[in-house]
Parts: C-alpha cells; structure tokens; sequence
C-alpha cells in the first residue's frame, strides 16, 4: 500500500491521501476529513492554579485557528488525534465554554476525539462539548487512527495494508547548514507507514527527532509547510 | 571586652601564631557593634577575624543585658545569634568545622567566652529531620546559603527565629556580589535589618577594584559610610610561570584542552608533593584527569577529580584526601576556588588562560599556605595565543592591580520573588516593604512603576488582569498583604530552594551507587551502548529511563565522549585585554625586551604580519575571507568576549537591516567574525557606518529581537520569578520550557516586565553596555584598515575555530530553508579546506 502525502497546495494535493496544511494540521480530501493533534486545551489554566502566572490567550487563538482551518476545507469530519485538553486542574468552566463556542460556530462538522493520555487523566467530559464521539482509536483502512504511534493494533495484524497517523509526540526537527545557519522546529514526521502529526498547541513543548533512513519531515509553520528531510540534522556529538 | 579580645589573643599564642592587627582590628569593631567589610586574599585569616568579632559581640550584648538585670550570663541567650551566609552549599560543612574548632579544644580564649554555643547547618543538602531538629532548637550560630536563608526568612515565626540575632557574616562576598544571588542576598539582609535594627553585618571578600560597592550593597548605601573597610596585610610570596610548549611550531593555533602540553604538566606534578590542577570548565577537568591517570597509572589511586556535577560523596572524599595530605594531586574547576584551607598544596597548575587577575590570584592563594611558604602557580596554555594571556596576566599581578565586581540593580526577578518571601512571613504592609526594598543598593533607584508591576505581578499575574484568570500569589487583607494559601508558599519556597536552573539528569551504576549528574541535554543525544568520560571514568550507558542514567564501566579509553555543561566561560577582563593589546602590538619589534611566552609566539606574529597586519591601540583591524561555506569577516577590538558579541549583534542587525539576510556570528577575547552568504564591504567608510556609536542601544534592542539570546538570558529570569519550576521532580504537567514562556508572554502579555528585564539584562550584562559604548566610541578614533586574506590568520583562526555563538536573521523562514538547500547542494562536493590544527 503506497500512502501519498503532500504539502499544502496543488497540483498534488487533489491527488493525495494526505495533504500537510499550514498551521500544523493535516488534510485527507478523500474523506473531508481534517486532523489535528494536541491541542492540550487548558494548559495555561492549570499552571495558573499551581501559582505559575502564564497569560491566557493562546488556547483562545488555537481554537480560532481551528475552527478556521475547517471552515477554509469546509470539512465534513474533524478528528482530534488526542490531548485536546491537558489537565483536570485546567479544565475550568471558561476553558469548557470557550471549546463550546468554538464548536458552535463549525455546525455542519462531525467532530470526533480520538482519545490521548492527557484525556483519559481528564475524565469524563461535558456531554454538552458538541463531541460526536469519543474513541480509543479509529480504524478505516488502510488508516489507523491513534493518539499514541505504538500503541498494538488489538484486531488489525500490523502489515503494510496499514498506515497510522498519531500525534502524541510533538516532533521538532533541527536543520542546518555547514555555513552554521541553524533552525529548529515543529515537524511531521513520516514513515513509510506511519505519520505523525505535530503539536497544534501553541503553548506546547516539542521533542527533538533524529533524522533516520526513511524517515521524511516537514517543517510545519502558521505560514507554510515545507519538506527539510535533507536538511535535517542529528543532534551534535561532542 | 578587653578580657575577650586578651583571650582570643591567647589562644593564638596557644597555637604558637601571632594575631595579626587586621584580625584584632575586626574584633574591636565588631564588639563595638560596627559593621564593615574585611578584604584579603585566599586562606589569610579571615574566617577567625569575623568568628571571633561576631562572638565578642554577642558576649558583649549579653553582658550589657545581665549587667542591667544585675546577674551574671553563663551561656548566651537562647536561640539564633549568628548567622554566617556562605555562597556555595559544598562549603556549609567545612565551615562548620572551621567555626566549630576553636570552641572545643581548649578551655581559654573563645571556649571560655562562647560558652554553651553550638553551631548549625542549613542547606539545600539538609534532610527534612534536620530541618525539623534546627526549628526545634537553633544553634547559637548557624552556617547557610542565601537560598537557605530566604527560606527561613518565609517561615511564618522568621520574626521569632531572628529575634536574637545579633551578626550576620557574609563569606566570600566577592563571588556573590555580581550575581542575582548577591541581590537576593542583598534583599535578605535587608529584611534581617528590618526584624533586628542594631545587627552587625560583616562582608568577607578578595580584594576587589570597587569596595566601596561591595560595602554599599552589603549595608544599604545609606549606612555605608558608617561601615569600617578593612584590608588584611599579609606578606606572601607567589611565583607565577608559564609552561612553553617545545617545539612551539607544532603547538595548535585554537583548542580548548591542550593536551599537547600533557607532559610538562605531568613532570610539574611530578616535582611537587601536593598539586592543585585548575581548569576553567568541566569538561577540561574531565579530559584532563583522564588523561594524567592514564599517563602515570601508578598515581591512579592518589589522584582526584573535583567539579560541581560530580557527586557530594566523591566530592568530600577529594577533599578529605587533599586535607590529610593523602592525594598527589586534585584536577578541579571553580567548584575548589572557594573555601576553607584545604592544606598542604605545594602547587597550582591553571589550564587555560585564568581570564582574570583576580581569579588568578584566588587560585595562586591555594598554594603556600604554611607560613613563610611560597605559593606556586604555573600556567598551561591550551593554544598559542593563550601564551599571551598568561603573560598579561603575570605581569599585571607583579603590578598589583585588580579587577572591580560590580553588583547588579533593579533584578525585578528577584523582587517579585521576594515580595513573595515576606508574604509568607506573617505579611507585610506595603509602604515598609518598598520602604525596605529601596533601602538596598540593588533597588535604591526603583521607581513606583517597577514596583507596582512587581505586586501585580506576584498578586494578579500582570497588570492585565483578564490575561491571568484563577491567579493569584498574595492577597490584601485589612491593609496587609499574605500569601494566598498554604498550597502557595509550599510552592514558593521549594522554588527558592533551587539553584540550578538547567534540568540535570542522575547518573548511578547499574549495580547501584551515584555518581552525580550530568545535563539532561547531553544525555539525551546518548543512546544505550554509547561510551562516555564521567567523574574521571569510562563508562557505557546502559539505560536511561528520563531521570537516571544507569551506566557500567567501559573497557579502554577510545573514543569516549565528554559531556559539555552549560556553565558560562568567563570573559576576558578589560585590564587584562588592554594589557593584551599591549604585549601584541610590542610583539613586532620588542626582540630581546619581550617576555618569555611573546617570544615563544612570535614566530606567529611574523606570520600575522605578513599575511594581513598585527592590531594595535591606533588601528581597527578587519579581515575578510572567503572560504567554501560563504564569506567572512573578522573584527579584531580587543574588547573582551562579552563586548565582541554584542558588537557582532549590532553589526550583523546593522547589515540585515539593509537587506534580509541570515548572518552567523563567532566571537573570543580578541575579536569577532561574522559569516554570511553576501561579501561583507571592503571599505572603511562602510565599517564606520556600521560601527558608528549612534543609535547604539536602539539598535542592540532591535536586533535581540532577531537572535535567540534575550529567549536564552529568560531562562534564569523565569526560575527566580516562579515562571518554570527549578529541579527535576516537578508535577508533570507544570513542566514547561522556559523558551515556551518566553514566546506565549511576548505573545500575550508583551507589557510584561520580565520580558523588558530579559532584554535589559543581556544588554547590560551579556554585552556590557557600558564597556561596549566605550569600545565604539574608541574606534571613532581608530584608522580602520580592511585586509583581505588568502587564508585564516593566526588571529582569525581560534575564532573561526570556536563554535558559532548565535545567529542573527531578517529573512522569512521560508527564503531561508530554501537558501539552506542551495547550501547543502553546494557544500556536498568535497569538503572545503581548512587549516587543519584543531585539537
């Protein structure tokens, strides 16, 4: 099974089964379906409660930024890969209704959650989020939706038929040239049957990947996609 | 009184030694109940000098008391009466022993005046029981931390503890004074004041170019002038060389370990009975021990290895071993520049340029410690220019200057983390805590906006009161302002506590045993299996499971890896740098008059001269280069590492400005280079512009803006003010890099004052403003001369060789990734060539 992924914009968009949009979010125009992965809604909340002042802000724009996204692909499906909110302390009343609104305001757009750790320590959620469904994982081969890329496939045997596409992993890659020019940055990453989505939360860590044969990654900013597996850099030995 | 100063003079000659006059002299005063700071060099007496005045003032206060009560005190009045502030937590239990000493031996002297007195340690290393057993019962002098000491100043019953408490000495003062752990220290002293108006406070410190700081910020610039300065005289021979490498042509040109000079070192260590190798960072001391153990196995049992990141254990047994004179020799870094005598070192070896005369001096002062002893310091240089340094250095120290320290202000950082401190103590009314706070020479200046930002900041988050919902640290009660709850000041004071700022990983034997701990960064780069150099063993990881590394000892020694630890690489110092500027530009023709290690690099200097120019105090000199990755051009003021970056900083915004572009920038003690992909100008016209004074700071701001370093200099902002977490065992999902921080504040609260400190601060600190003003201003007058080079020269070369510092960029991320590829086509035929002398 050959899984196609492209960045962003035409010609090979059309044709894909995935296309990586800006803004950290992915695109499968067969199904409608857009994708996104931890969110961790809530997380400024909850350093606050533990006294550490993070302003508010950032989980606002990110659902902006989201319902955006579905409104610009008029999807017909949104699948969170997992950790939409980040902590039972940070999930208050303001945090809930700010997702509500967002909801609102996507009407004709299935939402479903793919279930991820951050969310099981959550607990049950509000029956009023506007969540259609709640799963542990996805299957609609060849894709397999999952928060967490190792997690066993419990009734697919894991051949190449399949392809997983998790989050979970907030990858950020290094690139660099001998001219001592250096960035880092969240990323997709991709094997060949698996890709990993990056963190869409702005207020997010990452961790960094090392490059690897057959291993492909993308860059993936607010204003832009771009392909740097040649790029890419695995971290100095010294 | 004059009963206690007569014993305390007995019980010198008890010892067969002899007070000298600066010791009695803080003794008098002191009892008198005189403050002051009492300066000297390494391992002089100063620790006696203050004990003892700080027990005559506590018996003389007693006796005042009993006398008015008409009865007699056989013991001091319960409770705390001393508290010794010492810098490093490593030196709490040595000191105790140093201040437990003279109270146990003989009956006279200060045994018979400090009758009944116990002395106590309060660290970061104290266990909990400990803790529990001080509140129960305060000794009568306690040995602590400035961390240790603002937590005891959060308690809820601080008032009681220190309601006695009549001295307070602040040891080492010097290393404290030009760090934020001097303005917390600064804050707490304040706050000792303010709970005990009479109390004496003593500073000890190395001499230094600007006492008079280090006593205002010891006492509050207000009571300064009352403050007594005192220098201790003591006459003490020190003898300075420099190991020339033979033959000097194969001596490698940049480096930072100078290995090539192993077997002279070892033959000096071979001289001596006792020898103390310092090196300036952990990774030379790493290297180094390796490398001599291997050298000479027979020693491997009488050689020790000393750093920050090795375990307390090994630690004291390096010690305990160089105390009983049972070790041949101790490699170490800073982490042995401070503290009590350690004995019987008969020499010091220093690897790498000392970079200062001061620090310098502090090192020479471990060796000679016996009377009439000479102490002995050679220098090793790690590459030929380093040569220079040591020269400069030596011959400042024959001339006797030194260099200033100067103390840091308006660290909002730490105010907001104080204004916390005090709430947690009882609370505080508002007007006596400003009132407090500006008493300090840290916030003398502080003006109602900072100081409202800081009470907002620590009440509400911010002054944007929507940003920050659910937040709150202290609370206003009937004109009083608490901590918000218990939850809070648990919080807080774990946060206090912590000193590090960088997430360090365990690292034990698999069979089980520490061995200390290494920077998580290096760590995770590891893969199990890998081989690397730790606490002077080879060792292969096992397993790392995210807080311990677990590892075995590896056979052989190739191949290992050294960890790199982030600790900051101390800048040349203007003295020294000037009187470098000095020996290289005497270089070209000085012949017979030269010093030994000019000499022995002048074969270089030849060779700088004919392939560009030598520098000197009239001429800017810039050479431009063009290698296979791109164009370069190198700056030569001699400014000192700190100026060089950021005049490499303004430079490259300066050109970026003009026209989007990525600039990477190097930098040492002598000069900068920045490499891009556009030529740089080849006119002097153009370098004046972009070197011009005008617009100096505007322009330093702007250009912070394109590089990552006021994001790097937050890191430490955010742990003091409570932003990210300090230590390792943090609730998971509080965990938050400090970078994070940085962008969602830029983002969402961009009036935030941290931010603005952040900023303040490298420009100040990182790149010393002051200093770099003055370097511009100079080369107005300068004649500035732009030689292209057919290669890197003696002078470009160590700087190209270091590793690139930070970059500067004006370009859309896009433009530049695709720049990068056309980089990476052009740079995949066959590698550019270099000098090839790195070692």
């Amino acid at each position: 099974m050959a899984v196609t992924i492209a960045c962003a914009a035409p010609p090979d968009a059309d044709t894909a089964d995935i296309v990586l949009l800006p803004g950290r979010a992915a695109w499968m125009p067969a199904t409608r379906t857009l994708l996104a992965a931890d969110l961790h809604l809530g997380k400024a909340a909850t350093f606050r409660r533990a006294g550490i002042p993070v302003p508010e802000g950032s989980a606002q724009r990110d659902l902006a930024r989201l319902a955006g996204l579905v409104r610009d692909m008029a999807a017909a499906r949104l699948v969170v890969l997992g950790d939409l909110f980040h902590a039972r302390s940070g999930c208050t009343e303001r945090v809930f209704a700010e997702f509500t609104s967002m909801r609102q305001t996507i009407p004709g757009t299935e939402v479903v959650l793919v279930v991820g750790n951050h969310d099981r320590a959550v607990g049950r959620l509000p029956a009023d989020l506007g969540i259609d469904s709640c799963l542990r994982s996805l299957d609609e081969p060849p894709f397999h939706f999952v928060h967490e890329p190792a997690t066993p496939l419990p009734d697919l045997d894991h051949d190449r038929r399949c392809f997983t596409i998790a989050g979970h992993l907030h990858p950020t890659v290094a690139i660099g040239t001998p001219g001592g020019d250096r960035l880092t940055d969240r990323c997709f990453v991709a094997e060949p049957d698996l890709l990993v989505l990056p963190a869409f939360g702005s207020f997010t860590g990452g961790h960094r990947v090392t490059p690897a044969d057959g291993l492909r990654l993308w860059i993936a900013r607010d204003d832009g996609v771009v392909e740097v597996t040649r790029l890419a850099r695995a971290p100095r030995r010294c | 009184m004059t009963d206690t100063l007569a014993g305390f003079h007995a019980w010198f000659a008890g010892r067969g030694w002899e007070a000298f006059p600066f010791q009695a002299e803080a003794w008098q005063a002191c009892a008198a109940g005189t403050s002051g700071l009492l300066h000297a060099p390494t391992g002089t007496g100063k620790t006696l000098a203050a004990w003892f005045g700080a027990i005559a003032r506590t018996a003389a206060v007693d006796a005042a008391a009993s006398d008015a009560a008409g009865a007699r005190a056989d013991s001091p009045a319960p409770g705390l009466r001393v508290v010794w502030i010492t810098p490093l937590r490593a030196l709490a239990a040595d000191t105790v022993r140093a201040l437990q000493e003279p109270l146990e031996k003989q009956l006279c002297g200060p045994r018979a005046v400090a009758r009944g007195w116990t002395v106590g340690v309060r660290t970061g290393d104290t266990s909990a029981a400990d803790r529990r057993r001080l509140r129960a019962n305060w000794p009568t002098a306690l040995v602590t931390t400035p961390e240790s000491l603002s937590i005891l100043l959060s308690l809820d019953d601080a008032h009681e503890i220190f309601a006695g408490l009549e001295t307070v000495i602040v040891d080492e003062w010097h290393e404290l004074l030009s760090t934020k752990r001097g303005v917390q220290t600064e804050l707490a002293l304040a706050r000792l004041r303010a709970l005990r108006p009479g109390l004496v406070s003593w500073g000890l410190s190395a001499t230094l170019a600007n006492l008079d700081d280090a006593v205002a910020a010891l006492r509050g610039p207000a009571a300064a002038a009352d403050a007594r300065v005192v220098a201790a005289v003591v006459p003490r021979r020190l003898e300075i060389e420099t190991l020339i490498p033979e033959p000097m042509e194969r001596f490698p040109w940049a480096g930072h370990m100078g290995m090539r000079l192993l077997p002279q070192v070892v033959a000096a260590i071979e001289r001596a009975a006792t020898t103390l190798v310092f090196t300036n960072t952990r990774s030379q001391a790493e290297r180094w021990y390796e490398a001599i153990a291997t050298a000479r196995p027979a020693w491997k049992k009488h050689i020790a290895l000393h750093h920050g990141s090795v375990d307390r254990e090994l630690r004291t047994a390096a010690e305990d071993g160089l105390r009983r004179g049972k070790l041949r020799c101790v490699v170490a870094t800073s982490s042995l520049d401070l503290g009590v005598d350690f004995g019987p070192i008969e020499q010091v070896i220093q690897i790498g340029s000392p970079k200062g005369i001061g620090r310098l001096l502090q090192r020479a002062g471990r060796s000679g410690h016996t009377p009439g002893a000479v102490g002995r310091l050679v220098c090793v240089p790690t590459h030929a220019l380093e040569l220079v340094e040591c020269a400069a250095a030596r011959t400042a120290v024959g001339q006797g200057v030194v260099e200033a320290r100067r103390p840091l202000s308006g660290a909002l950082d730490c105010l907001a983390q104080h204004i916390v401190t005090v709430a947690c103590s009882g609370g505080f009314r508002e007007d006596d805590l400003r009132a407090e706070v500006r008493s300090t020479r840290a916030f003398a200046d502080l003006d109602e906006a900072s100081w409202r930002w800081a009470m907002d900041f620590a009440a509400r988050g911010g002054p944007a009161l929507a940003a920050y919902p659910d937040y709150a640290r202290i609370k206003e009660r009937f004109g009083r302002w608490y901590v918000a709850s218990p939850a809070v000041a648990r919080r807080h004071r774990q946060s206090i506590g912590t000193i590090t700022g960088d997430a360090t990983v365990d690292v034990k034997w698999a069979r089980g045993g520490r061995l200390g701990t290494v920077e998580e960064s290096f760590l995770s780069r590891l893969h199990p299996g890998d081989r690397f150099l730790f606490a002077g063993k080879p060792l292969v990881l096992v397993r790392f499971d995210g807080l311990t590394a677990w590892v075995k000892r590896a056979r052989g020694s190739q191949g290992l890896q050294v960890p790199r630890w982030n600790g900051g690489r101390m800048p040349l110092s203007t003295l020294l740098s000037s009187a470098v500027l000095d020996l290289v530009r005497n270089a070209a023709g000085a012949g017979g008059a030269a010093a030994r290690e000019v000499k022995a690099v002048q074969p270089l200097f030849e060779i700088q001269a004919r392939w560009s120019r030598l520098p000197d105090h009239d001429t800017l000199l810039v050479e431009r280069w063009q290698g296979r990755d791109g164009h370069h051009a190198f700056v030569f003021p001699f400014a000192g590492r700190l100026v060089h970056e950021g005049l490499a900083s303004v430079v490259a915004w300066r050109i970026a400005a003009r026209r989007p572009s990525t600039l990477t920038m190097a930098c040492n003690d002598w000069g900068f280079e920045l490499a891009g992909r556009e030529p740089f100008p080849a006119d002097a016209r153009s370098w004046r512009r972009l070197l011009a004074p005008a617009d100096l700071l505007d322009d330093l701001l702007a250009c912070l803006n394109g590089t990552e370093m006021a994001k790097r200099h937050f890191r430490e902002i955010a742990r003091v003010a409570g932003l990210v977490a300090g230590g390792q065992r943090t609730n998971r999902q509080t965990q938050a890099s400090a970078g994070l921080i940085f962008d969602v504040l830029a983002e969402h609260d961009a009036a935030n004052m941290l931010l603005a400190q952040a900023r303040r601060e490298v420009v100040e600190q990182q790149f010393e403003f002051q200093r770099l003003r003055e370097t511009l201003d100079r080369i107005t007058a300068q004649d500035i001369r732009i030689i292209d080079t057919p290669r890197l020269t003696p002078l470009a070369f160590p700087i190209w060789a270091e590793f690139i510092q930070s970059r500067l960029t004006t370009q859309h991320w896009l433009e530049r990734i695709t720049e990068m590829a056309a980089d990476l086509e052009a740079s995949a035929s066959p590698a550019a060539a270099v000098p090839g002398i790195v070692t």
